[in-house]
C-alpha cells in the first residue's frame, strides 16, 4: 500500500469540511479545531472519522483517540501510517 | 389595542408510541413503560442504533381504504380528531362542527417517507408510481389531508422550527387568540418516523444504543421517536360562553433563538432561560409557581447540560420544590411532535395530580438530584412548564395554569376569526436568476435559460432558471455558512439588502420555503441509496432541516429573539407576513425580517416534470425575497392581508376558494397576474377576468416562496397601489393589498 501522503490528506480534509481556504494555506501542523487553526467543530470531526474510515478502512472509534489523532492533518497522518505498518 | 384574550385549553388528543390515545398512553408512562423497541418501519441494518420508539396507528374509522395517506397524517388525524372530540367540537360524522377553525401546526420531516421513496424510484429511472409519492410528501399535503378530514377549511400554519416546533407551533396558536385573530385553533405537531432522519441523527453519533437515560452522569445519546399530538385552544369568554369544559389555561408562551452553534446549545442555555423568562412574565408569575416541568431532555450530553444550567439560572433556589421529568425515555424524541406531546403531558399533570416519572436515569446530574420525578410521586400545582430546544437553536417555553372558577366575565364579544392584518414596509432585498438587488426584478427580458441533467432519464435535460453564485462569493466564505446549502447564501444577500447598513436590535425573522434545502436532502440521501447507511454525511445532515438557513440567518444578523421557520408554497409567504404582523402588534418586536427562499436541484425538476406542470410551460427557479417590516404607517408602503388563506386541493374547492379570495377586492385594483404554469391556471384566469390588470412584470420563474416575494417587490416598484394574488398549490390562495405612502 502506498505511503498516505499529506496532500491526499488536505484534499480530504477541504472536500469533507467545505473548506473555503486554499488548500496552499494549511500546513501539517495547522491546528484543525479551534480559531487558531482551521475552525473545524464536532460535526467536523464526525465527517472526518468517516472519511479516514472509508478512505483508509481505519476506524476511529474511541472519541478520546479520534481527539489525539485529528489534532492536525501531520498527527493524521502519522496515526495513519502507524495503522498501515502494524496491519495485519 | 383591545385586551388580550384569555387563552383555554378546551380538547386534547394524542398517538404516541405508548398508546394511540392519551388515556392509555398516559396510563402506561404513570406505569414507568418504554417504547424502545427494534425498529421494523425501515432497514437500519447499516446504522450503530437500530432501536426507536414506534408508534402503533390507532383504527381511524371513516378514512377512504383506498387511499394511501402519509404514516404522519394518520398520526396527525387521529390526534387532531381526539383533540376536537374532547373540546365537543367533532359531529358524529367525525368531521369538526364548524369548518372555520384555523390550524397551527408543526413538523419537521412531513411525509419523508413517500419523498425517499421518490428518490429510490428517481435514482432507479423507474418513473412509474412517482406521482402518488410526491402527492404525499410535503408537509402541506399532512395539513390538506387534516384539513380534509377534520373537516376544516381554514388557513393552515405549518411551522418547521425542528424540535422546538411543537411548542412553537401551540405558541403561535394561542397568540392568534391572545390578540383575538381567531376564538378557536386546534394547533399541535406530528411526525413520522422515517430512514432519513433516523440515518441522519445516526451518522450524528447522537443515538444512543443502550436506552435514553435523561439528565444521567452517563447519557450518551437520545432515543427517536414519533407520534402527533394536538390541543383545541379558545378564547375563554367564548369557550364559556359554548358551555365548553376547559381543561386549563395557556397562560404563557415564550421562545428565542440560541446563535451558538447550529445543531448546539449554548452551554449556559441562556436562549432557553430567555424563552422560560418570557413565558412566565406574560403568564404574570415567578418560577415559584411552576410545581412541575415537562422538560426537554433528549439525553445527549451537550443538551441536558445546557438545560439543567438553564434551569438553575432561570429558578436558582427555587429548583429545590421543582419535580422535573423528560418523558423522551419513554416516548423518545418525536422532534416536530415532541413540543406537542409533551405539553399534553405536562397538562395531565396539573390536572391529575402526578406527572410522568423519569424513566432510566440511575445516576442524575447532581443540579437536578432529587427534581426527578419519581413512579408513584404526588405532586399538587396551579402552574406546570413544558420546554423544548431544536437544532437551529430553537427555544420554546408553554406555561400551563389551572382554570380558575373566578372567571374576569366578558370584556368585550370574542373576535371573529377573519381580522386582516397590516405591515408597514421598511426595507426590500431579493436574489434571483435576473441578479442581486430589487432593481433588476422589474427589468425587461428574460434570464437564460440553463439545462439541467435529469436523474431519471439520461438522454433528458431540463431547463430552469438559476441564480449566478458568483456574485455570493462573500456568503460562501462567511465561517457560519461553511457547510451551508446556497439557499442560505441567498439568504443572507436579500436579507443584507433590506436591512441596508441598520443593526436591529431585537429583530425577528420569519422564513417561509417550500422545499427548502433540497440539495442537500438529495446528496445526503442518494449517499444513503447508493453507497449505504453507514456512509450518511454527518457534515450534510444539519443543513437539510428546514430552519437550518432561517438559523444561520438569525446567528448572521445578531438576532436572538422570535425566529420561525415556515413550510408551505406561495401561502407561506403571506402567512410570513401575517405573522410578522402579529408579532408587531403589541411591540414583541419592533422590526421583522420576513424572508422567502428556494434553492433548485435536479430532484425538484423530477418533480414538476412528474406533475405536468412543465407541459404547461411551467419553468423552476431559485432565489430569494426579503422584506423589513414595522408598524403600518402612512408615510411609507402598507402591506395588507386581508384574510386568511383558503384551502384547496381539487379544482372545484380551488375555484371556490379563489371566488372567496377576492369577492371584496375593487374591481378597480390593479392586480399582479402570474399566468400560473399548473392546475391552478384554469382558475387564476377565471376568477381575475373582471378586474384590472397590471403590467405583467418579468418572468422569473417558478420559486413558490421566494417568487411570491419577487412579485410583491415588483408590485412595489410600480407606485400605485396593487393586488399581488397569492396561488398555494396545496396550501391555501391567498392575497395581498398594496397601498403606497400617502406624501
Amino acid at each position: 500500500m502506498p505511503a498516505v501522503t499529506f496532500d491526499e490528506l488536505k484534499e480530504l480534509v477541504v472536500k469533507n469540511c467545505m473548506l473555503q481556504v486554499p488548500p496552499e494555506t494549511i500546513r501539517e501542523d495547522t491546528p484543525l479545531f479551534g480559531l487558531e487553526g482551521l475552525g473545524l467543530d464536532s460535526i467536523d470531526a464526525l465527517q472526518l472519522t468517516l472519511a479516514v474510515e472509508k478512505s483508509y478502512g481505519t476506524p476511529i472509534r474511541d472519541p478520546q483517540l479520534a481527539r489525539q489523532v485529528l489534532q492536525s492533518l501531520g498527527s493524521l497522518r502519522e496515526w495513519l501510517l502507524r495503522q498501515e505498518s502494524t496491519a495485519p | 389595542m383591545s385586551m388580550p384574550s384569555r387563552v383555554v385549553v378546551t380538547g386534547m388528543g394524542m398517538a404516541a408510541p405508548l398508546g394511540g390515545s392519551v388515556a392509555e398512553c398516559w396510563t402506561r408512562l404513570l406505569a414507568g413503560e418504554t417504547a424502545r423497541a427494534p425498529v421494523t418501519l425501515f432497514d437500519v441494518s447499516g446504522c450503530r442504533c437500530r432501536e426507536a420508539a414506534q408508534a402503533e396507528i390507532p383504527a381511524l374509522p371513516g378514512l377512504p381504504a383506498k387511499r394511501s395517506l402519509a404514516r404522519a397524517s394518520l398520526l396527525a388525524i387521529a390526534a387532531g380528531r381526539e383533540a376536537l372530540a374532547q373540546a365537543g367540537l367533532l359531529s358524529s360524522n367525525l368531521r369538526a362542527v364548524r369548518s372555520d377553525i384555523p390550524i397551527s401546526v408543526a413538523t419537521t420531516a412531513g411525509g419523508m417517507a413517500f419523498g425517499e421513496e421518490f428518490l429510490r424510484k428517481t435514482l432507479r429511472q423507474e418513473k412509474r408510481g412517482r406521482l402518488r409519492l410526491l402527492d404525499g410528501y410535503q408537509p402541506q399535503r399532512q395539513a390538506l389531508d387534516l384539513r380534509e378530514f377534520l373537516g376544516l377549511d381554514h388557513g393552515t400554519t405549518i411551522l418547521a422550527n425542528a424540535c422546538s416546533s411543537g411548542a412553537n407551533a401551540i405558541g403561535h396558536g394561542a397568540e392568534l387568540i391572545r390578540k383575538r385573530h381567531a376564538d378557536c385553533v386546534l394547533t399541535g405537531g406530528f411526525e413520522a418516523l422515517t430512514e432519513l432522519t433516523f440515518v441522519g441523527f445516526d451518522c450524528l453519533q447522537a443515538l444512543s444504543t443502550r436506552d435514553c437515560r435523561p439528565f444521567d452522569v452517563h447519557r450518551d445519546g437520545l432515543m427517536l421517536g414519533e407520534g402527533a399530538a394536538f390541543l383545541v385552544l379558545e378564547n375563554e369568554e367564548a369557550a364559556r360562553e359554548r358551555g365548553a369544559r376547559i381543561l386549563c389555561r395557556l397562560s404563557g408562551y415564550g421562545h428565542s433563538t440560541d446563535l451558538h452553534h447550529l445543531t448546539q446549545p449554548d452551554p449556559q442555555g441562556t436562549a432557553l432561560v430567555a424563552a422560560m423568562q418570557a413565558a412566565l412574565k406574560q403568564a404574570g408569575i415567578t418560577p415559584s409557581a411552576i410545581g412541575y416541568l415537562n422538560a426537554h431532555g433528549t439525553a445527549t450530553p451537550m443538551n441536558d447540560g445546557a438545560e439543567t444550567a438553564a434551569y438553575a439560572a432561570a429558578f436558582g433556589p427555587e429548583l429545590s420544590t421543582l419535580r422535573v421529568s423528560s418523558t423522551k425515555a419513554a416516548l423518545g424524541h418525536s422532534l416536530g411532535a415532541a413540543g406537542a406531546i409533551e405539553a399534553v403531558l405536562a397538562i395531565l399533570a396539573l390536572q391529575e395530580g402526578q406527572a410522568a416519572p423519569q424513566i432510566n436515569t440511575r445516576d442524575p446530574l447532581p443540579e437536578i438530584e432529587g427534581r426527578l420525578v419519581q413512579i408513584g410521586d404526588r405532586l399538587e400545582t396551579s402552574h406546570v412548564l413544558s420546554v423544548n430546544l431544536g437544532f437551529g437553536g430553537s427555544n420554546a417555553a408553554l406555561v400551563f395554569a389551572r382554570a380558575e372558577a373566578d372567571f374576569p366575565g366578558r370584556n368585550r364579544a370574542p373576535a371573529a376569526s377573519e381580522a386582516s392584518y397590516e405591515v408597514g414596509v421598511l426595507g426590500m432585498g431579493a436574489v434571483s436568476p435576473a441578479g442581486l438587488g430589487i432593481e433588476v426584478l422589474s427589468g425587461s427580458g428574460h434570464p437564460a435559460l440553463q439545462e439541467i441533467p435529469s436523474l431519471s432519464d439520461p438522454a433528458k435535460t431540463f431547463s430552469a432558471l438559476r441564480v449566478d453564485l458568483s456574485g455570493l462569493a462573500r456568503w460562501k466564505s462567511h465561517p457560519r455558512l461553511r457547510r451551508a446549502s446556497p439557499i442560505a447564501f441567498f439568504m443572507a444577500e436579500a436579507a443584507a439588502q433590506a436591512l441596508g447598513e441598520n443593526a436591529e436590535p431585537g429583530l425577528g425573522i420569519v422564513a417561509a420555503y417550500g422545499t427548502g434545502s433540497i440539495c442537500y436532502s438529495r446528496r445526503f440521501f442518494s449517499d444513503v441509496i447508493e453507497k449505504g447507511q453507514s456512509f450518511a454525511s454527518p457534515a450534510l445532515f444539519p443543513e437539510t432541516v428546514y430552519n437550518s438557513p432561517t438559523s444561520h440567518l438569525a446567528e448572521i444578523l445578531g438576532a436572538s429573539g422570535a425566529c420561525y421557520s415556515l413550510a408551505g408554497d406561495e401561502s407561506a409567504w403571506a402567512e410570513a407576513l401575517r405573522i410578522a404582523a402579529l408579532w408587531l402588534e403589541d411591540g414583541e418586536v419592533t422590526r421583522v425580517l420576513v424572508v422567502g427562499a428556494e434553492e433548485l436541484d435536479a430532484i425538484n425538476l423530477e418533480a414538476y416534470w412528474c406533475s405536468h406542470w412543465m407541459k404547461r410551460g411551467f419553468i423552476a427557479s431559485e432565489g430569494a425575497s426579503a422584506l423589513l417590516l414595522g408598524r403600518p404607517d402612512k408615510s411609507r408602503w402598507r402591506i395588507r392581508i386581508p384574510a386568511r388563506s383558503r384551502a384547496c386541493r381539487t379544482p372545484k374547492e380551488a375555484a371556490a376558494a379563489a371566488q372567496r379570495c377576492f369577492a371584496d377586492l375593487p374591481r378597480e385594483t390593479p392586480v399582479l397576474r402570474t399566468a400560473q404554469h399548473t392546475w391552478l391556471e384554469p382558475i387564476e384566469t377565471d376568477a381575475l377576468r373582471e378586474f384590472a390588470r397590471c403590467p405583467p412584470p418579468s418572468y422569473l420563474g417558478e420559486a413558490f416562496a421566494a417568487s411570491a416575494g419577487w412579485r410583491t417587490l415588483q408590485a412595489l416598484a410600480r407606485k400605485q397601489p396593487a393586488c399581488v394574488p397569492l396561488w398555494g398549490l396545496n396550501h391555501g390562495i391567498s392575497r395581498l393589498d398594496l397601498f403606497p405612502p400617502a406624501d
